[in-house]
């Protein structure tokens, strides 16, 4: 396990690295640089655009570009934004921890919510509950996040006045922090709570249906033991498979909710950069997400070794 | 395939899932016959007039346009986001999944690590950079929803490819000779199709949400191409006094992934060898 | 497997334990929201985070609105419009020849936060800073008329340029390029200048929470006296029904509409005022007349006349803007402006389809689909153009494209048509579009020549006649057309007063004037 481990770390260098090329070769094949930005206010001379591109080190051959990226990111230095002059990592750093709250809480509640639902749907197959759960499902499935958003903040946040109605109160205590993260957790969380509804449902049906299960039912097992000994353990692996995925869309993906509850988050940090073609935050940023959803990857992994020894890893 | 028709048919819910998407793809297609406006043809005086206004029936939007126009003429770029860019990543997902857990190895390696740099680019973010990059419209959208479905099929193939690899019916078709070519399509595939059905039904309703979400960052098929993702960001802005700008909208998204749904659920259950005997419901 | 069982179920009932914690906490936490502060704080909201604070560099209103409560110039922009009056400099006078500004400046004007006394030296070190390259500034181009400033004593600089500029004073010391700074600080902070720098102005900056909010407390030793406002945040909101939803309320005071719909919500609201405020910015559509068709005039001419203007301001844009006073150059309100003998080409959808026939595509058989670009904030109102157009036959397609891809494209002169609208203070900046080197498409006209000849006029009269000329005849070739002029409206609480009214020409507002009352 731990020499495992250990390779994947190992792994974590050529990903990070494949990542950063390729948003290297879309960012800046995007029309437009940080100087188009700088002077969209007012017309500006050819001479003064060439000056302003050489400040920035925008006329250096692409080649050279690449490698001094490269040569810094190894030597720990994420650069410095062209737009805010300041610090990359500096910029990066207060944006990690509202967005990871918010994923991780989106998460929670879709588990809470979104795993038992599932299950007892597949239980109660094609009774009113079942179909109750899944047209919940569907109904969550294809509400936007955003008109989800407005909407919970004009009940909870407008009209009862239950929860702020912006910001992500980082500054604040913890307990203003969790106030301000229900709405928006449950806002993103009820997709993913309808996703591990569906999945849980049919990955129980599925194991329902193995002869071990059928076995163990003629055999006289009480369902609760047949439930949580069997079909639990074995409906676990697509589970977390989905949640691991689901997981990184959660963590990235929440430019959107940000935007509609104004929350500060690296969704947003990145999609501004790239609006600005500030090409280092951009680069910071996506490598800050690399090492995220590695993280995620390599721990479905360890947790997917510890469920079903036979899959081997290699 | 008839049979599988008429297991399909026999499933009530699939029976009603499948009409609905066959009824929503004849919409598509027959559009311009539906309905006597033209979906991009704008009458200021007529601006956001409520539903069920005797010549609009589902009412207008803020440009005077009539809505239920804009959503039959809208689910032709819906359905084509959503079937292209899941077929997309269907296709060169699955192959390299399969392909990957079946060889293992070096390969293996090198594929899953390219997914993994895939994979830190999500939907949403490699869409917007795609978007970026490329100038707004369907084709490019439909070509960074795709790309962005490409490492969930694969991985989720290769997780299934791993464990089929060694059952004990592919080893006896490995011993008897069998291709490997002929392994993967002819025994791992269809053993997939469950898997890959559920993932292809929340994937088509994650293409028309990002769909949407673009829309939402001002990054979607440009105006005044109707889209119904575009139609639901739109309306938001309107939700506290022209609520059915949004309202319509939505209801056609889950009117589409509901029906998707039932379907799907119904073609995995039929697909499903061990379930071909049951009775269905 | 029963203990993964068991430990399974012990998680499962941690985590709705910690779920009930978190939904407990949050819900019990509300009751103690109001804060009794005796301070008087105004709340006001944007769509998006400030970039940085470099006065010298600042090209984003939510930026520029905190600058221009931080900083002062030699001269300032009298507040609601832009007639130029002394900020620090007491008074000032200008050499006959337009060659030597000489500016005799406030004493005992002090810098935020302990860092000394505002003198000559750092009037000196701020307008060399912007016009040497190696700072990176973009408005280093303004300064290419400054021969070199002169620091005769502690409270008298001279301004020696290089030659003219009728604008300098209202185009160049008033705007950004003109804030002065304080060498010291600037030496001291370094990196973290840009973030929190330091100021004469009423306002100190006091912290910024990444995207999220900007505060700003009351400079006490503010030249002209302590404002009344204690303290002001900025919170970035980016969708405006929540901005307007918590303007009502009662969690914002003050809120720069954008929207038409936000405007529309405005209106409705409970202990809402809302304000329109003429602005500068004409909206206009410019046409790639160096691509064919587009440069026979007829089209352009039967483009403009397809639009129906009245309908647009009144229907689609609920009244935050006028169809009025649109088809000069230069907007009323600004020095130079005439609409005597400025021709114009208002509604008329006959006359717009007989001169598409007239060139050559009756309704608008044979004719290429025009490429339309635009920004996100605005492509409805490529859309509504695209409505009108579609009705004499011509098909506009439509692309949406961010601020880089859009200036750049725009000055690689990569599309037919292109939707603008920008607020400026002098006629030079108005004009500098129609350089040739600008704007290749005016190289054959007289236009440029025109453009030349009263940049360096320092007669005021002969230079105005010129700008009437001009004018006149850019009207005349039609290479931008007009759509109608955007109000700048706000929406904010009843209680705030003094100027709120007063949103100045890009809708940005000075706090100095304002007072506000404590809900």
């Amino acid at each position: 396990m731990f020499s495992f481990i250990a390779r994947r770390l190992w792994y974590f260098i050529p990903t990070a690295l494949g990542a950063v090329t390729l948003v290297f070769i879309i960012v800046r094949l995007a029309p437009g640089d940080v100087v188009s930005t700088m002077l969209q206010d007012f017309q500006a001379d050819p001479e003064m655009i060439a000056l302003l591109r050489h400040q920035y080190g925008l006329d250096e051959p692409l080649y050279y570009q690449y490698l001094k990226m490269i040569w810094d990111i190894f030597r720990g230095d994420l650069g410095v934004s062209m737009l805010q002059r300041q610090p990359v990592l500096a910029m990066i750093l207060p944006h990690v921890r509202p967005t990871v709250m918010l994923a991780f809480s989106g998460l929670l509640i879709a588990m809470v919510i979104g795993v038992p639902a599932g299950i007892v749907s597949a239980l109660r197959r094609n009774t009113r509950v079942d179909y109750t759960v899944m047209s919940l499902a569907t109904f969550w499935l294809s509400a936007p996040g955003f008109w989800l958003g407005i909407f919970l903040i004009y009940v909870f946040s407008y009209k009862l006045g239950w929860f702020p109605m912006y910001g992500s109160g980082m500054e604040g205590t913890l307990g203003m922090q969790l106030r301000s993260l229900i709405l928006p957790a449950i806002a993103i969380g009820a997709r993913s709570a309808a996703v591990y509804a569906r999945i849980s449902r049919s990955s129980a049906l599925d194991i329902f249906r193995q002869d071990y299960v059928r076995t163990a039912r003629a055999k006289g097992l009480a369902e609760r033991v047949v439930v949580y000994k069997h079909v639990l353990r074995n409906a676990a692996i697509p589970i977390i498979t989905v949640i691991g995925m689901d997981l990184a869309f959660l963590l990235c993906g929440t430019v959107v909710i940000e935007n509609v509850f104004s929350r500060a988050g690296l969704g947003t940090l990145m999609v501004n950069a790239i609006a600005n073609r500030d090409y280092p935050v951009v680069q910071g940023t996506i490598l800050v997400f690399a090492v995220m959803i590695i993280a995620i990857n390599l721990l479905m992994d360890v947790v997917y070794r510890l469920l079903d020894p036979r899959i081997k890893i290699d | 395939m008839l049979r599988l028709i008429r297991d399909v048919a026999r499933r009530k819910g699939a029976l009603l899932g499948g009409i609905m998407l066959f009824v929503l793809v004849l919409i598509a297609l027959m559009a311009p016959w539906l309905t006597p406006y033209n979906p991009t043809a704008q009458d200021l005086r007529l601006r956001l007039l409520p539903p069920l206004t005797p010549e609009h029936p589902l009412g207008t939007d803020e440009l005077g346009r009539d809505i239920l126009t804009r959503i039959i003429f809208g689910s032709r770029v819906s359905l084509l986001v959503g079937a292209c860019s899941v077929l997309l990543g269907l296709v060169l997902g699955t192959l390299i999944g399969i392909t990957s857990g079946y060889f293992g190895q070096r390969y293996d390696t090198v594929m899953m690590r390219l997914m993994d740099v895939m994979m830190t680019f999500p939907t949403l973010l490699l869409a917007i950079a795609i978007v970026a990059t490329l100038g707004g419209g369907m084709f490019n959208l439909m070509l960074a929803i795709g790309i962005s479905n490409i490492p969930r099929f694969a991985r989720l193939v290769r997780g299934e490819a791993l464990r089929l690899r060694n059952l004990d019916y592919v080893e006896a078709a490995r011993a008897a000779g069998a291709s490997n070519g002929r392994i993967m399509l002819r025994y791992m595939l269809p053993n997939l199709l469950s898997a890959l059905i559920v993932m292809i039904t929340l994937r088509v309703g994650v293409a028309i949400l990002v769909e949407s979400s673009l829309a939402y960052l001002g990054l979607g098929v440009p105006p005044p191409t109707p889209t119904w993702g575009g139609m639901v960001s739109r309306g938001q802005r309107f939700l506290l006094f022209a609520p059915w700008m949004s309202l319509v909208p939505g209801t056609a998204i889950m009117i589409l992934v509901f029906s998707i749904n039932l379907f799907g659920d119904g073609l995995r259950d039929a697909l499903d060898p061990q379930l071909r005997g049951d009775q269905a419901t | 497997m029963i203990r993964l069982e068991k430990r399974a179920r012990q998680l499962l009932a941690v985590t709705i334990v910690a779920t009930m914690a978190v939904l407990a906490f949050g819900v019990g936490g509300c009751s103690k929201t109001a804060t009794e502060e005796p301070e008087k704080v105004l709340r006001w909201s944007y769509t998006s985070d400030i970039e940085q604070l470099d006065p010298h560099f600042v090209n984003r209103l939510p930026d520029f609105n905190i600058i221009m409560n931080m900083f002062n110039g030699l001269v300032r922009y009298s507040p609601g419009t832009i007639e130029v009056v002394p900020d620090l400099a007491e008074r000032y006078e200008v050499s006959p020849d337009g060659l030597t500004y000489t500016f005799y400046l406030h004493k005992g004007v002090q810098f935020h936060k302990g860092y000394g006394e505002l003198t000559a030296k750092d009037v000196k070190y701020s307008l060399e800073r912007v016009k040497d390259p190696a700072t990176g500034s973009p408005y280093a181009q303004l300064l290419s008329v400054v021969d070199n400033v002169e620091v005769v004593n502690d409270y008298t600089v001279k301004i020696h340029m290089t030659g003219p500029d009728p604008d300098f004073l209202q185009g160049v010391l008033a705007w950004r390029p003109g804030y002065i700074v304080c060498e010291k600080a600037i030496n001291e902070l370094g990196a973290a200048w840009a973030q929190s720098p330091i100021g004469t102005g009423p306002y100190m900056f006091e912290s910024h929470t990444p995207g999220e909010k900007v505060e700003l407390v009351v400079n006490p030793d503010y030249f002209r006296g302590e404002p009344l406002i204690d303290r002001t945040v900025m919170q970035v909101i980016p969708d405006e029904t929540v901005a307007m939803l918590a303007l009502s309320a009662g969690d914002l005071d003050y809120v720069i509409i954008r929207t038409t719909e936000a405007f529309v919500m405005a209106h409705d609201l409970a202990n809402v005022e809302t304000t329109e405020t003429s602005s500068f910015g004409i909206m206009k559509v410019q046409v790639n007349a160096n691509k064919k068709p587009l440069d026979d005039i007829r089209i352009r001419q039967a483009l403009s006349h397809a639009l129906n203007r009245d309908e647009i301001v009144t229907v689609a844009l609920q009244g935050r803007a006028t169809a009025e006073g649109v088809w000069s150059i230069l907007p009323p309100g600004v020095w130079g402006h005439t609409e005597e003998g400025v021709p114009r080409y208002p509604y008329d959808e006959e006359r717009a389809k007989a001169l598409l026939a007239e060139a050559g595509y009756p309704g608008g058989q044979g004719l290429r689909s025009f490429e339309n670009i635009i920004r996100a904030a605005w492509a409805t109102d490529a859309e509504i153009c695209q409505g009108y157009w579609e009705k004499i036959g011509v098909k506009t397609n439509i692309t949406v494209l961010d601020g880089a891809a859009l200036t750049s494209r725009a000055n690689n002169h990569e599309y037919d048509l292109y939707h603008l609208s920008m607020g400026r203070t002098t006629p030079n900046q108005y004009m500098f579009d129609f350089a040739c080197a600008d704007n290749p498409q005016v190289c054959n006209t007289n236009v440029n020549d025109l453009y030349l000849a009263q940049r360096n006029e320092p007669d005021p009269a002969k230079r105005r006649a010129i700008l009437e000329q001009m004018q006149r005849q850019m009207a005349t070739d039609l290479f931008q057309i007009p759509i109608y002029r955007l109000f700048n409206t706000t929406a904010y609480r009843t209680g705030v007063t003094g100027d709120a009214e007063n949103l100045w020409f890009i809708a940005v507002f000075y706090w100095e004037f304002m007072d506000i009352e404590t809900p």
